[in-house]
Formats: C-alpha cells, structure tokens, sequence
C-alpha cells in the first residue's frame, strides 16, 4: 500500500455491543430511528472529500465530532419512518495523516459534505528531475 | 412502493459491497469493519411515501443532492409519476481515486397510485434538504363535523 494513502475507515466503535444498532438506538433515543447514511469518499492528494447522503437534515441538526481519532456524524432528518425520527449515524476511524483541526463540512440539499486536509507530511510531494 | 424500483437500488448497492469486499482484501491495511446498520439502501433506495392532512394527500420522496430543475412530476387521474434525473459529478484532478462510492446516481421514476381523489392542476411540490415534498389537494374535501343538539 503506498505510504502516502490517506485512509478514512469506517468504525463500529460503538455498535460493537449491540447487533442491532436500531434496537440500540431506540433504547438510547425513544422515537428515533438511525440509519447509516451511504457516503461517496474522493481522495486527492491534498485532501480527502466525503459526501454523505442525509435527506432532511441540514447544518442545524448536523452534529460532527471527533474524538480520539474517531470521527462521528449525527444528522436528525425531518423525515420519518413508522412514526420515529430519522438519525442518520455513521463513524470512521481517521488516520494520523488527517489534519483534524482544519475539517470543514458543509450541507446542501441534503448533501453533507466534509473536506478532510492531509497533514503536510502526508501530502504527495513531486520533484520534477531536470 | 414500486418492488421493481426498490429490488433495482438494492442489487445496485450490493453490488457494490462486493467491490467493497474486494477492495479490502486487497488492501487488508484498510482494516475496515462494515457496520451492520441499517443503511439507507437496507430500506429498498428512495420510494415515495405518502402522509394525509384533512385537505391534501403529501407525498415525499428523499432524493438528496438533485436540482429541481431535474425532477418531473405529473399527476394524471389519481395517479402520480415522478422522475428525476441524476448526475455523478467527474473527477475534476487526475490524481483523485474513490476510496468508496456508494451513492447511486441512477435516475429515478416511480408512478404510484395516489391514495385519495386529489386536484392535479392544484398540485405544488418543493424541494428543501434534499426531500422532494409534493402537495396534491383532496378533490372532496373531508365532510365538517356538525354538532346536532337534541331538543
């Protein structure tokens, strides 16, 4: 694997203990629902960009944290399902090549999109030989 | 719910788990663990749903990341189509590579029989955080509650 690879992984940090992580939602949160939102991740060689998928959720109800390299993203949707409250919930683990001070996220149209910066050491430097 | 639709989005996204799969054995530093959620596509891609006030039939349709300008819709009788078309947008830099796709960017058409006798030409739909709203009013509107008192 090339050293320069950036890798965002996804976790199961907290769903370990639970095989069910609906049922574990609705224990934790009466009247929710959680759904892993689907996510497109691009990697380039100075950033990594993530689009996540979460219909009915917007920068107010966004709730992005990271915390001992996982990073975790919560949405509250509008939407409903069987009478509950959508939570879009999913958490990757981030690499130490991830400059986690300078994430930046946005939403659109239900779009949520974070731009994770490589830390310099990570990024592809290219030395033309003359 | 269109079965046809909803099986169509669900081949389509396990498909692409077994990419997935392929993709980290092949990489075993990746060190990925899928979690076993319930995911969006686990819930048969987008379909429309429909929710009753007393005056109008709502249909809603999560499709995020479209433009309004991409989506039709046509209410004939009491039926109601919809379709949006969708883009994946190109790798604007040559060095950029996905590390994961699993948004679908196929295009979208449901027809599905609206549950009560609605108004097409009064029908209105709007698009906020990536839900498709459409309001179609009920052709007959639900009789007013008359308080009758015996003398």
């Amino acid at each position: 694997m090339n050293n320069n690879e950036v890798n965002v992984q996804n976790t199961q940090a907290e769903n370990t203990a639970c095989q069910n992580p609906a049922q574990e939602c609705e224990q934790k949160h009466p009247g929710f629902v959680q759904m892993m939102p689907l996510v497109d991740i691009l990697e380039c060689a100075d950033n990594v960009t993530m689009w996540f998928e979460i219909p009915g959720a917007n920068s107010s109800t966004v709730k992005i944290e990271v915390k001992e390299k996982i990073m975790s993203i919560e949405a509250e949707s509008s939407l409903r399902r069987n009478g509950k409250t959508i939570v879009f919930k999913r958490e990757f683990q981030l690499s130490d090549r991830i400059d986690v001070e300078h994430i930046t996220a946005k939403t659109k149209d239900g779009v949520l999109t974070l731009t994770l910066p490589k830390s310099e050491s990570a990024k592809v430097h290219r030395i033309q030989v003359s | 719910m269109n079965p046809i639709m909803n099986n169509r989005n669900y081949l389509a996204h396990h498909n692409l788990s077994d990419l997935d799969r392929l993709f980290h054995a092949v990489f075993s530093d990746f060190n990925t663990f899928e979690p076993e959620m319930m995911s969006s596509s686990e819930f048969g891609g987008p379909s429309i749903e429909f929710s009753m006030t007393d005056d109008a039939v709502i249909a809603t349709l999560p499709m995020p990341g479209c433009h309004p300008a991409n989506m039709e819709i046509e209410v004939v009788g009491d039926w109601l189509t919809v379709r949006v078309k969708r883009e994946r947008a190109a790798l604007e830099k040559e060095d950029a590579r996905f590390l994961r796709r699993e948004r679908s960017c196929d295009d979208f058409e449901e027809t599905i029989h609206v549950p009560a006798k609605v108004r097409g030409q009064e029908t209105t739909a709007k698009y906020t955080d990536g839900v498709l709203t459409i309001t179609m009013p009920k052709e007959v509107k639900k009789p007013g509650k008359h308080i009758v008192t015996v003398e």
